[in-house]
């Protein structure tokens, strides 16, 4: 019976452990998945009153699962399947508790895809606002920020062209325009992690609707506009520096070494025709800090391996002499992408996206220690870049030269 | 009983006759019967509904054909005595009265023999007229199989013991009988072998059985109940199979079978954990298919136990552990429900734990329609009527049916019912609730012990050698040594060398 009586004890004491996870347990409040408001895109303004406007695009869930058994009602076409919510606050919570009181569901961040900064937040608020996205548990930190030139509601309010929410759809577009190697966008983590740093200047997309990039044609015949990565946003010491376009871009890109694959043009070597278009199937980069005479030089060698894709010049004929001159050529072109970058960064804004303070600190800690405090003011407009290319264009798909057309026929 | 009115009531008073009889006062269905052997009065008692009449027929006959050999008439009491001789010669199982008493008839006359008692001479003779109808060898309804013996235990002790006898022929299986149950006296066999098995084990079996006592015993879950290891833990420490192949195989790895009469189900112990995962037919299969079903079935186990709770965790506490698309799809699902997704599972497990049993008590022709009629139309109906999301009713229907991928009935059981605390657990803390309760469940099995051996071997403690019978199936030809655990006596059950073709150089062709 004592045994017995040993287990009872023991039944209890489990019961009494139990009980204890309660407080360890950290959100251990239980919510209904039907009582969340999931917001998968958030805009932040400034409006002209210096307040924060805050824009959400909450999910409609019944109006996504159409099939749903569940839900009494089917989801028409009439019904869009989010609602854009807006509030305006004197801070960032303030705004988003009104934007909380204006919902019938909890707000939940933990699916949010996609953060889009106006122009005006971006220059005057972004650490004030990478403050709350770093502070609040429910933003994951590998969210994107993206910037745009105008204002973020307008692009939280665009409808989507192909996904069910704007979320995925920009979730999408980000995914999808890394392969063109002309887009870097960056999250949260990364935001934090550049701002706070000396020795790198932070560099996201930059993200609009355009029609001139691309756009859908509905039934009817009418345009609509798509969102677009059309550039990218640099930043310096935590204000927006300026905006980049795609070249642009790829020039940093290229510099930090983050092209992958990618596709380029280059001009017909006789100047008779559209161009020669090339994929990038390779490329490498280093930057190497150099002691010089007079202070530290940066060399940033770039190796790229291509394959030609397309061939519309007249009467081009591909031999090994050619490929030299088209080798050349391409290490010209991207040499002019990277000087067209360094020279808005670094000549216009002195803004370090290229990360080169963070490669001089790794190789000359001390010497960095008295670049640091004029690094923005001089001292990175000072330093010599010098820039190296390396470019092989391995193959040239199945034929050779371009296609002739016969004139005897 | 129109036949008991034949008995003499001239009886003296300490006949034993009479003190039989008493003994089976109000018993309408025992028969006395007058007969004379070789001139000596005899009396036939025996429970009519427990013999057959046509062996009794017989032995009568044989008894009859006795009086024509006559004895020479020289000494009356030699004469009588060598009627005796002559009679213990014919008739196996003579008792002397004087030596045990009428209480040692009791016994054979309740399990259908029939007693011929001489009273003069105070001399009685068991005649074997039991009647072994029963019902006959049939394939076992659980622990079904695609390849493998068909045949199954009845429920007569005397025909399991031949299937097992036939399967094993070796002097080294020893039975050992024991009749318990102070009411039903259910006769029961320990069945081991000798050369193999645990002598410890062994006794330790004798030892537990020994200590019951009880009124009746009517399957042997009650010896389960009454000899196992933790009484109150819900997982088996003694397996129980219906398939004499099962248990001769447990038998080989020197476990210790208990047969008890009226029922087929055979217990073996000591068991072991993984032992539940495994099927008879793993060890029919190919080494490579048997070893993936066998991870199918652990992951099967761990579907029904914490499927439910998995899912009502996830969409009420950590639903950002969801994909996006999913979450907004469960999202439209559970839009306008009005009961919390631990509610929901609740109802729809008990559901189907109704449907379930109603299937089972229902007469067999419509008990498998209505299983699988009711669940489906019960839960079309009841995420059409707005009760329970969609994904519920996938999740339950789900759960349930891998808990019959398990092979053992009792472990199914177990299985089932420890989703329902870890629902709560899940429900109330998340994956902090089903954390903790696999914890718990795992220290629990930690401790456990079926007769000496721990319930986690070969896994904890580790034995290396017998992993290849639990995380894989080994081929026959790698099987070459026993658990230790279990049979320490004698390790080696192989040396089968490995299958090859003959080497054309030395063997030549074939």
């Amino acid at each position: 019976m004592s045994r017995l009586a040993n287990r009872l004890r023991g039944a209890v004491a489990a019961a009494i452990s139990l009980l204890l996870v309660l407080p360890l347990a950290g959100c251990w409040s239980t919510t209904e998945i039907n009582d969340l408001a999931i917001i998968t895109v958030l805009g932040i303004d400034q409006n002209e009153h210096g307040e924060f406007q805050v824009s959400a695009l909450v999910i409609r869930p019944s109006n996504i699962s159409q099939g749903g058994l569940g839900s009494g009602f089917s989801g028409g076409g009439d019904n869009p399947s989010y609602v854009v919510a807006e509030a305006v606050g004197d801070t960032m919570f303030q705004a988003m508790q009104k934007l909380s009181s204006t919902l019938s569901k909890r707000m939940y961040w933990s699916h949010l895809q996609a953060i889009v900064l106006g122009r005006k937040a971006a220059d005057e608020h972004s650490v004030t606002i990478l403050d709350i996205l770093m502070r609040e548990q429910q933003f994951r930190k590998n969210i994107d920020v993206l910037v745009t030139k105008g204002k973020a509601v307008d692009i939280v309010k665009t409808k989507p062209h192909l996904e069910g929410s704007l979320g995925a759809e920009i979730h999408g577009i980000i995914k999808y325009s890394k392969h063109t190697a002309t887009t870097i966008v960056q999250d949260i983590s990364h935001f934090a992690s550049s701002i706070s740093s000396s020795g790198i200047d932070h560099i996201t997309g930059e993200i609009s609707s355009t029609a001139d990039r691309g756009s859908s044609i509905s039934e009817d015949g009418t345009k609509t506009p798509s969102l677009n990565i059309t550039g990218s946003a640099a930043f310096k010491e935590g204000r927006l520096a300026g905006f980049l376009d795609r070249v642009e871009t790829r020039g940093v890109l290229w510099i930090v070494g983050q092209v992958k694959t990618g596709s380029t043009k280059m001009s017909c070597p006789e100047g008779n025709g559209n161009g020669i278009s090339l994929e990038i199937t390779n490329a490498r980069s280093s930057r190497i800090p150099k002691k010089t005479a007079d202070g530290i030089s940066m060399k940033v060698v770039v190796d790229i391996e291509a394959e030609i894709r397309e061939i519309a010049c007249d009467g081009f004929e591909l031999n090994p002499d050619r490929m030299d001159q088209l080798n050349e050529q391409l290490e010209n072109t991207i040499m002019d992408e990277m000087n067209h970058a360094l020279k808005k960064a670094k000549e216009e804004w002195q803004s370090d996206v290229f990360q080169f303070g963070t490669t001089i600190y790794k190789k000359y800690p001390k010497e960095w220690k008295q670049l640091r405090a004029s690094w923005r003011e001089g001292e990175f407009r000072r330093m010599k870049v010098e820039l190296e290319v390396r470019a092989q264009i391995k193959r040239a798909g199945l034929i050779h030269d371009s296609i002739r057309v016969d004139e005897r026929r | 009983m129109p036949e008991t009115r034949n008995r003499k009531d001239a009886a003296p008073h300490d006949a034993p006759g009479k003190e039989l009889l008493d003994l089976f006062s109000s018993t309408e269905d025992l028969v006395t019967r007058s007969i004379r052997i070789l001139g000596l009065e005899g009396r036939l008692i025996y429970l009519h509904e427990m013999i057959n009449q046509t062996a009794l027929t017989n032995i009568e006959q044989s008894l009859t054909d006795l009086a024509w050999m006559q004895p020479n008439e020289s000494d009356e009491s030699r004469q009588e005595h060598n009627k005796m001789d002559l009679l213990k010669a014919k008739l196996a199982g003579g008792t002397s009265l004087d030596e045990d008493g009428v209480d040692s008839l009791v016994d054979p006359i309740l399990s259908g023999k029939t007693v011929l008692l001489f009273e003069e001479l105070r001399q009685a003779f068991l005649l074997p007229t039991s009647d072994a109808e029963g019902r006959s060898i049939d394939e076992p309804v659980t622990d079904q199989v695609v390849r493998g013996p068909r045949d199954g235990f009845v429920e007569l002790i005397s025909k399991n013991l031949m299937l097992i006898r036939r399967r094993i022929k070796s002097p080294d299986l020893k039975v050992e009988y024991i009749t318990l149950g102070k009411q039903t006296r259910t006769e029961i066999a320990i069945v081991y072998l000798k050369n193999i098995a645990n002598e410890g084990i062994v006794e330790e079996v004798r030892k537990r059985l020994s200590r019951i006592e009880i009124d009746g015993i009517l399957e042997s879950n009650y010896i389960e109940q009454l000899i196992q290891d933790a009484p109150l833990s819900p997982f088996p420490t003694m397996a129980a199979a219906e398939r004499p192949d099962r248990i001769c195989a447990s038998l080989l790895e020197g476990k210790v079978a208990i047969v008890t009469d009226g029922t087929p189900f055979v217990l073996t112990a000591p068991s072991v954990f993984v032992e539940f995962l495994h099927s008879n037919e793993d060890y029919y299969d190919g080494a490579m298919p048997a070893s993936i079903i066998r991870w199918i079935r652990a992951l099967g186990l761990l579907i029904a136990t914490f499927l439910p709770a998995f899912y009502v965790a996830i969409t009420t506490i950590h639903q950002d552990l969801l994909q996006t698309p999913l979450l907004i799809r469960i999202a439209g699902y559970r839009e306008d429900l009005p009961y919390p997704v631990l509610v929901e599972a609740f109802f729809m497990q008990l559901t189907f734990e109704l449907v379930r049993e109603a299937g089972l008590r229902m007469p067999k022709a419509i008990g498998n329609a209505v299983t699988i009629v009711g669940t489906l139309v019960i839960g079309q109906a009841a995420v059409q009527a707005g009760l329970v999301g969609a994904l519920m009713v996938i999740v339950v229907a789900v759960t349930a049916l891998t808990t019959f991928i398990l092979p053992n009935y009792g472990f199914i059981q177990v299985a089932r019912y420890t989703s329902f605390p870890m629902l709560i657990l899940a429900g109330l803390f998340g994956f902090m609730g089903i954390i903790l309760g696999l914890m718990f469940i795992l220290a629990h099995l930690c401790s456990l012990r079926s007769f000496g051996v721990p319930y986690l071997s070969p896994i904890s403690p580790a034995h290396k050698d017998a992993w290849k019978d639990v995380f894989y199936r080994a081929p026959w030809w790698r099987m070459d040594m026993r658990n230790p655990e279990s049979g320490i006596r004698n390790r080696r059950r192989s040396r089968t060398p490995i299958p090859h073709p003959p080497d054309p150089e030395t063997e030549g062709p074939g």
